[in-house]
């Protein structure tokens, strides 16, 4: 027994990173064990390959940059399985495995996804962007034309309803049969669509304090009060009823796994109740912006953006944990530049 | 997890249910000579020379005040040895051998009723300096400097919260004297001419609160002391917190109370200043909770000032278990932790506590933002530890790390088991460059 000499505090909380890790991977249990059951070929095909890329990806890394075997820790590891597992299941069930290139492609999107999106800025804890999503971007705007239905990924929804164009006034949607969304009977990517096992996943998240919920809220909150918006402008136009609008908005892509499981990632996004509320605020209006404007799924690129503002988010001014002023003004400004670049170009078609 | 802490979990604390033992005075007190604001001091015993109890027998010299020094036993001045004092340094401390007679020192009288009812303000203080009095919640502030202010007071406010965790002195003190900290609030309230005065008890001590209760109703009544219940958080007994709860005055960072009409003290310097004034009596005893995950007997002692560390664990069962052990003076969250056993209890300790070394490993920070969330000062460490080592001292400065009252709550709740409070500290020497 030895006495040792520190400063205080001398006592520290229970919880630790391994738990906080595993819990995020007990929150994705859900999804996959869905994903296993409804497309086990695919999901036997895309797992290993991913996960295995980025543990790989990331041991290299620790060896090259930290010379050290003994630097690679269980936080390491399991923090690459989230970013593999969060990476299969963005991706589309079918990949052009027939070819043989769908196993280059889901290896090729792992890698560019961990390295540039993750390694390369000093990885676990100083990565900028979402490496699942970058990952995700990549394999959709390098090989987007390969999969056989990856409008079920990069659209808003299967390409069989909606032959990958855009919903807004081109689709009637009262015949997206929006129960079979909330089921994930759709097909299009592996995890998705599974909108009761992502459900039950933020349960246990929220339950366990894994994410903290105000991300979550302002982003889901934003997009919904967004879309409710552009329902209304829309059935004043002659479209269909509101509430059915939004609710396929919400139900379709990848809204809600965004939602849970990538914009809640602590370490791209900024610290404080303000700052994490603005943040989700941005996220949505771009993901809405994109959806209504370019007319293709906006979740993985506004997750990206919104990763790009955290650093400023981050400034002292804006991250404080008590709302001042400066935070209310630029929630006014974002409203505002939501309506202006949403709403009224809808309004005006 | 990404969670705000307000309570620091997992410690039951059960110490001010049972009475407050007292502590066997040691053969051996060592009384220091020089402490953490005192650099220089003056000795008026040689060595082998009688002291008695309450002696005068020495003076510190502070920066901007002087502070006797008295002796804790009567018995025969031995010589002089270095030891280790709170403060961390190693000082010199007077040892007096103990000839268990405790004859008091001709100096300790009482005052009549009339004789205190007459004195000014001005006398008072004189009274409290000549009896070294400082703020014995750990602050080793001297009462006196404090109560110089030419503020006018309309707020008496007796901190009795002990906010931290394994810490129960004060609520034990609140159970067995009542009637000093009551008589040193009154006087308090004759000095300031304030008619209101509140004790500060956490609610989670109800049995407490109906004491002192009945203990009002029967000897002060309608004099305007009053009960206030405080909230179960950390850190609640900071005075800002205890400030907003009691009076909802909302304090701004850098200010102190008196600026706010507001003068408070702990209960156990509430009770020295009745000693004083009373019997002209300098503290010679205390209580102090020696507990923690690390010891076999937790308890509350009542302690002679002077005690080695060594004599509260042997009183307290001994370690418990082979793990690497921390002592601590004072609380798990802002006290300091002492080098060894050698140390000595001076009479601004209020606990002992021996913990198990933390377990929790160091990992990445992943910003989970549980730090800024926690922070009572609303601070983000963050960002200050971010900046701290890029040395950015322009992005420092705005963060306002001077603010920070090193409560501990950063490092507590980091999920990543990192000491941010320590670059807190770095990041308040740099923004003072």
């Amino acid at each position: 027994m030895q006495f040792v000499k520190e400063t205080a505090p001398h006592i520290k909380r229970k919880d630790n990173l391994m738990w906080m890790l595993l819990n995020v991977i007990i929150g994705l249990a859900p999804v996959c064990i869905w994903a296993w059951v409804a497309y086990p070929l695919s999901a036997l095909r895309i797992f290993p390959l991913a996960l295995a890329t980025c543990v790989l990806c990331e041991f290299l890394f620790i060896l090259i940059v930290k010379k050290s075997v003994k630097e690679f820790k269980i936080e390491n590891i399991l923090s690459s399985i989230i970013t593999g597992m969060i990476y299969s299941l963005c991706l589309p069930t079918e990949l052009g495995f027939a070819s043989g290139t769908g196993y280059f492609v889901v290896v090729a999107g792992a890698a560019i996804g961990i390295v540039l999106g993750k390694l390369v800025f000093g990885g676990l804890g100083n990565n900028i962007f979402n490496p699942a999503a970058l990952g995700m971007i990549v394999v959709r705007l390098f090989w987007g034309g390969i999969s056989g239905n990856a409008a079920g990924t990069a659209g808003i929804i299967d390409s069989t309803i909606t032959s990958g164009a855009t919903a807004l006034g081109v689709l009637d949607i009262t015949t997206v049969p929006l129960f079979d969304l909330l089921l994930g009977r759709i097909p299009g990517s592996l995890g998705e669509t599974f909108h009761l096992a992502i459900l039950v996943g933020l349960v246990y998240l929220l339950v366990t304090k894994t994410i903290d919920w105000k991300v979550l809220v302002s982003y889901l909150g934003t997009f919904c009060v967004l879309v409710l918006t552009a329902g209304v402008v829309l059935q004043i136009k002659g479209g269909a009823f509101f509430g059915q609008y939004a609710l396929y908005q919400l139900l379709s892509g990848g809204v809600l796994f965004g939602a849970v499981y990538m914009i809640t990632d602590p370490v791209t996004g900024p610290v404080g109740d303000p700052a994490r509320v603005l943040f989700g605020a941005f996220a949505g209006v771009v993901t809405v912006a994109i959806r209504l404007l370019a007319g293709t799924e906006g979740v993985g690129f506004s997750i990206l953006f919104a990763n790009m503002i955290a650093p400023v988010l981050n400034y002292p001014q804006w991250s404080s944990s008590r709302w001042k002023k400066w935070h209310f003004i630029t929630a006014g400004v974002l409203a505002g530049v939501a309506l202006l670049i949403v709403i009224v170009p809808l309004a005006m078609k | 997890m990404i969670a705000k802490t307000t309570k620091i979990g997992g410690v039951d604390n059960l110490l001010s249910k049972r009475p407050a033992l007292p502590a066997p005075i040691p053969d051996y007190v060592y009384i220091a000579v020089e402490n953490g604001r005192c650099a220089k001091a003056d000795i008026y015993v040689k060595e082998g020379d009688h002291v008695n109890l309450c002696q005068l027998i020495g003076m510190r010299h502070g920066p901007f005040f002087d502070q006797p020094i008295h002796s804790t036993v009567s018995g025969t001045m031995v010589k002089i040895e270095k030891h280790y004092h709170r403060c961390g340094k190693l000082v010199n401390f007077m040892k007096i051998e103990n000839d268990r007679l405790d004859t008091l020192d001709p100096s300790v009288k009482d005052r009549t009723p009339e004789e205190v009812a007459a004195l000014t303000k001005e006398e008072m203080i004189k009274i409290i300096e000549n009896c070294a009095c400082v703020g014995l919640g750990g602050s080793g502030f001297p009462t006196h400097v404090k109560l110089q202010t030419k503020e006018k007071i309309n707020h008496i406010l007796i901190n009795g919260i002990e906010c931290e965790p394994y810490l129960d002195t004060d609520q034990r003190f609140m159970l067995d004297k009542t009637k000093e900290i009551f008589g040193g609030t009154a006087l308090l309230m004759q000095m300031f001419d304030c008619h209101d005065a509140r004790i500060c008890v956490k609610e989670t001590h109800p049995e407490i609160i109906a004491h002192l209760n009945e203990m009002i109703d029967k000897y002060y009544p309608n004099q305007g002391i009053t009960v206030s219940p405080m909230k179960n958080f950390y850190p609640q007994g900071w005075e800002v917190a205890m400030v907003k709860t009691a009076l909802g005055i909302k304090m701004a960072p850098g200010k102190i109370p008196p600026a706010y009409g507001i003068m408070n003290v702990n209960v156990t310097t509430a009770a020295t200043i009745y000693e004083a004034i009373w019997h002209n009596k300098p503290i010679y005893e205390r209580y102090m909770s020696v507990n923690g995950d690390g010891i076999n007997a937790p308890s509350n002692f009542i302690v002679r000032v002077g005690t080695p560390v060594i004599n509260l664990i042997h009183m307290a069962g001994g370690y418990k278990g082979d793990e690497n052990k921390v002592l601590i003076f004072g609380g798990p969250m802002m006290g300091a932790a002492i080098p060894n056993e050698d140390c000595i209890a001076t009479k601004t300790v209020t606990s002992l506590i021996v913990m198990n070394e933390s377990t929790k490993p160091e990992a990445a920070c992943i910003r989970c933002g549980s730090c800024v969330l926690s922070c009572p000062q609303g601070l983000q460490p963050v960002l200050i530890m971010e900046a701290v080592k890029s040395t950015n001292r322009e992005m420092i400065k705005m963060l306002n790390p001077l603010n920070c009252m090193e409560c501990g709550l950063c490092t507590y709740s980091c999920t990543s088991g990192i000491r941010v409070t320590d670059f807190v500290r770095r990041a308040k020497l740099l923004a003072k460059l």
